[in-house]
């Protein structure tokens, strides 16, 4: 199938008798790097189906006053991002988690979870991503996984570059010293 | 360090994905539809067919009445005549000639200010009489 660009999609998306067909075609462009953004920030891949749902709901609704001041895929991003830190803090305050033990419950998912197919090493990994404080995660698995400009990144989470770059290499380094020390 | 993706999803999920969400789009529209318009949607084609058999019964019973009423069911020009007769007495002749014999009769188009000697003018009467187009004739016979 041929892929529309951002621009072509917004504009079919804006002539009312092609309003569902386009719309279709954008949630088939961004449903899987959406779904893999979301699904390593929540693990469980029935709550990442349900977030990812409640995204593209949400992109329906505020698509009419999307006026392309950013692009459309870092409005996307930042759509899912929000409803994966809400639903994290969600279940935090549902179920009076403290921090350490909401970690501890992602990493037996995600031990348990029939749909992770890494090795050893790479379950270290996510282990050690699963320690870092939220927004450091979501700064880590963007660039190193994702491998997204940090000009976009600043756009989606609403931060400066430096901040970024400076998260990042936190990150790195104590998941560095998290997989040597293990 | 490999950085392979390490997770997987069901298999076709991607490709139901959109139908799913096409599909809860669709509920929620729905649902967000107000409760009074969808009772109308809903009611608005069985109120339409009740309209139309009254109307339909309606018009059939007139048209059957007014088949089966026959000429003699409808009011004759004598029952008329009676009729205004009946309800309409206090306007004939005799009656207004009996007002004319009562003491208290009153000349309503006569001027306010008139004295009662000249309402005692004979000729006045006969003026109003002739006026009122009465039977001189009819006066002068009865009186």
């Amino acid at each position: 199938m041929q892929e529309h660009s951002d621009s072509e999609l917004l504009s079919l998306f804006r002539d009312a008798g092609r309003k569902s067909y386009a719309f279709n075609m954008i949630v088939r462009k961004y449903q899987e790097r959406l779904y893999w953004h979301i699904r390593k920030m929540v693990i469980v891949h029935d709550d990442a189906d349900d977030l990812l749902q409640n995204c593209f709901m949400k992109a329906w609704k505020g698509l009419d006053n999307f006026r392309g001041e950013s692009q459309l895929y870092t409005w996307l991003y930042r759509i899912a991002t929000n409803e994966a830190l809400s639903f994290l803090k969600e279940k935090k305050r549902k179920y009076f988690l403290p921090v350490v033990d909401a970690e501890a419950e992602l990493s037996s998912n995600l031990e348990g979870d029939e749909y992770f197919d890494g090795d050893e090493l790479q379950l270290k990994l996510q282990k050690a991503i699963l320690c870092l404080p939220e927004k450091q995660r979501l700064v880590f698995n963007m660039r190193y996984f994702d491998e997204m400009k940090y000009e976009d990144m600043a756009q989606i989470l609403d931060t400066s570059v430096g901040a970024l770059k400076a998260s990042y290499h936190h990150a790195a380094k104590k998941i560095e010293h998290m997989i040597k020390g293990d | 360090m490999d950085r392979k993706n390490p997770f997987s999803v069901p298999e076709g999920y991607f490709d139901s994905f959109p139908a799913k969400l096409a599909e809860r789009l669709q509920k929620e529209h729905s649902a967000s539809v107000p409760l009074k318009s969808r009772l109308w949607e809903t009611i608005r084609p069985q109120l339409a067919l009740a309209a139309a058999i009254t109307a339909f019964a309606v018009i059939g019973y007139l048209g059957f009445r007014s088949f089966m009423i026959t000429d003699d069911q409808w009011l004759s020009d004598e029952m008329i005549t009676g009729y205004i007769e009946y309800y309409h007495y206090e306007f004939s002749e005799p009656y207004l000639l009996g007002l004319l014999e009562e003491d208290d009769f009153y000349f309503e188009d006569y001027p306010a200010d008139a004295g009662w000697a000249e309402i005692d003018d004979p000729d006045l009467y006969i003026d109003y009489l002739y006026q009122e187009e009465v039977d001189l004739y009819l006066i002068m016979t009865e009186f």
